[in-house]
């Protein structure tokens, strides 16, 4: 367990965007700074005994976001030009995007929706 | 790269039949041991039974307990999964189960019947007439033991293999009585000297050539055999 | 790559008496873990014993590492390393009696390699297999297998029995023997979770036949639950894909697979709303999966 990644079965998100979590945390507290290699997916999957191609996925998806950049035969590295900061403004958005389309699946009036909004503001 | 396995097969099963070949080896020296130390003690009418009992038995059950540890419990104690699943073929798997108990057994037989030759005939219980029917005997034993050690295989089955003993074991004796009435053969058992005639040798022939045949047609039937486990 | 498949089986069948494999078509490439699923009596171990050749199939092909089943079974075997939950090894010898048979016959034996697994898994190789706790019989067949370092692993039903301990370490052994890049896996397990962990392709066996064989995010991706609300009670859109519907007043729940992302739009076209979806889990797949089918039968019964 070299690179200590702690999955939750109780986590209902699939283990490929839990894998993503962990590295992204990882790069967020400056673990892994810019430019830093990543292990090689089947480095990593051994490490944490999931299977290769659930890492593999994993590292696509985050060569999508433009976290990390992965060159042919070299393998992968944190991207340098990554702001942290619009990373997780980013992913915020997509929470609130899910919510605002739950909420008009329920037919709450748009005032209640900012109400409970607020709530978790303060 | 491919070189058979069946050499390791065989080490291993004599390895695992190490205790049980010792014990029985140790058993029939102690009673050749008894057999010499009371035959001239006992009734003449019943050294051949106490020799029969104290030479056969021990090598008898020791072929019979080899063949089950080897064969049936193979299967019947799911061992045969871990040996079907090494570089090895049925065709193999029978060949090593036939080196290990046809050499061991065929050692026990070989001494046992030198044994009872030598208590027959040189001991004074027999006259030389004897000679061809003992031979028979000892080869009947012989040739039994192969269909037991056939069966064993070709079905690696307890009950069957069991009856088969049973079947064998009384299907011996009557073949035995039936041999010892034929004319050709009763006429000179108590004679001074032996008599190879036609009757005796194609009787002897024919012993020669069952046991044989088993062997090869169990090889063959084995050969056969798609699923194996 | 001109590396053979790891395993390749086409239109393979096998009749029993009271059990018919039909037409299975199944491969992955080496280096990559496959897992087989099915409850029961699903014909997983057949699968499995045919590809170890101990099984001829009546019809179809099988290869293995490019060898020919059950005709090149040798040379196949020296490159396969077996564990089966009802495989036994010789009560009355040690483990190491074992490891000593098993390396007199494979030259690619690793003495140190067996060392560190036992040593990994707690086991006492001096200790007769009699005394062996179900767990640890199954880890030293499992030293048996991997100490001799082959291409391909066919374990099955590996981790049935085991406490999650055991389990744990079976599982972290699997994986770790994936460090060579060519070695390959199959296993079976009823434990969805063991295969939803480890493996990269998903092989879904019921009644004889593979209902589904893909790669495993695909498999997963492919389900989804569609929670549903229906005011007007309007019928379901015709759906091929739909395979459980479940109804409580206006609640409906639809179990789909072959999900894109098109599909919610069909239900609102529908005149239903949908309130969600949802991924499920392999266990969730693999009991919708056993229902539809049993409900197919009832239905041809009836019919």
């Amino acid at each position: 367990m070299k690179y200590g990644f702690v999955f939750s079965q109780t986590d209902s998100s699939p283990m490929y965007q839990q894998i993503m979590e962990q590295i992204k945390q990882r790069i967020a507290v400056g673990d892994w700074p810019a430019n830093a290699d990543l292990p090689s997916i089947r480095e990593l999957a051994i490490d944490i005994k999931v299977s290769v191609i659930t890492v593999k996925r994993a590292y696509l998806e985050l060569e999508r976001e433009g976290v990390i950049v992965t060159q042919q035969g070299k393998g992968s590295r944190v991207s340098d030009a990554l702001n942290m900061k619009s990373l997780q403004r980013e992913e915020m958005i997509q929470h609130l995007e899910q919510a605002g389309r739950l909420a008009r699946s329920l037919g709450l009036p748009d005032d209640k929706v900012m109400q409970i909004l607020k709530q978790y503001l303060e | 790269m491919s070189t058979s396995i069946v050499p390791q097969l065989v080490v291993k099963d004599l390895r695992l039949l190490r205790r049980v070949i010792l014990a029985f080896v140790v058993v029939t020296l102690v009673f050749i041991a008894i057999l010499a130390a009371i035959w001239d003690h006992i009734p003449v009418v019943v050294q051949g039974n106490f020799g029969f009992i104290l030479l056969i038995g021990p090598a008898g059950t020791c072929g019979i307990v080899m063949l089950m540890k080897t064969n049936v419990f193979e299967r019947e104690k799911s061992t045969q999964a871990f040996i079907m699943s090494l570089p090895v073929t049925v065709k193999e798997f029978t060949r090593a189960k036939l080196w290990v108990n046809l050499p061991v057994f065929g050692l026990f037989w070989a001494v046992i019947s030198a044994v009872g030759f030598y208590f027959a005939f040189a001991r004074g219980l027999l006259p030389l007439g004897g000679v061809p029917f003992v031979s028979m005997v000892f080869l009947g034993g012989f040739v039994a033991y192969t269909c037991i050690l056939s069966v064993s295989l070709l079905s690696q089955n307890l009950g069957v293999t069991v009856l088969c003993i049973a079947l064998f074991e009384v299907a011996t004796s009557a073949y035995l009585w039936a041999v010892a009435f034929l004319q050709p053969i009763s006429d000179h058992i108590w004679g001074a000297q032996a008599v190879w005639n036609p009757t005796a040798v194609t009787i002897v022939a024919a012993q020669v050539l069952v046991a044989v045949s088993v062997i090869v047609a169990t090889l063959l039937v084995q050969n056969t055999k798609r699923d194996f486990i | 790559m001109d590396l053979p498949l790891a395993i390749q089986c086409e239109g393979v069948s096998k009749r029993y008496p009271h059990f018919h494999l039909q037409n299975v078509d199944l491969s992955f490439e080496q280096g990559t873990v496959m897992g087989l699923v099915g409850p029961n009596g699903a014909g997983k171990s057949t699968l499995m014993r045919m590809v170890m050749g101990l099984i001829g199939p009546d019809s179809g092909s099988i290869r293995v590492l490019g060898h020919a089943m059950p005709h090149d079974q040798i040379a196949a075997k020296r490159h396969i390393g077996f564990v089966a939950e009802d495989m036994r090894l010789y009560e009355s010898e040690t483990i190491a009696f074992h490891m000593d048979f098993v390396r007199s016959i494979f030259d690619s034996w690793d003495g140190d390699y067996a060392q560190t697994l036992l040593h990994r898994l707690d086991l006492n190789e001096k200790q007769k297999v009699k005394g062996l706790s179900h767990g640890q019989r199954v880890k030293a067949t499992l030293v048996l297998a991997l100490a001799r370092r082959p291409g391909l692993l066919v374990f099955d039903e590996p981790t049935t029995g085991l406490d999650p301990a055991v389990r744990k370490e079976v599982l972290d052994e699997m994986m770790n023997a994936l460090a060579d890049e060519t070695r390959s896996i199959l296993f079976s397990s009823h434990n969805t979770l063991d295969v939803e962990q480890i493996s990269d392709h998903i092989t879904f066996i019921y009644g004889g036949r593979v209902v589904e064989s893909s790669n495993k995010e695909d498999f997963l991706d492919g389900w989804r639950r569609l929670r549903l609300t229906n005011p007007h009670n309007r019928p379901l859109p015709d759906l091929p894909n739909i395979k459980e519907v479940q109804q409580s007043g206006q609640i409906w729940t639809v179990t789909v697979n072959q999900y894109d992302d098109a599909l919610p739009a069909q239900f609102t076209q529908a005149g239903l709303s949908v309130t969600a979806v949802e991924r499920l889990t392999l266990e969730e797949i693999f009991l919708t999966i056993v229902l539809s089918a049993k409900a197919n039968i009832q239905m041809k019964v009836a019919s």
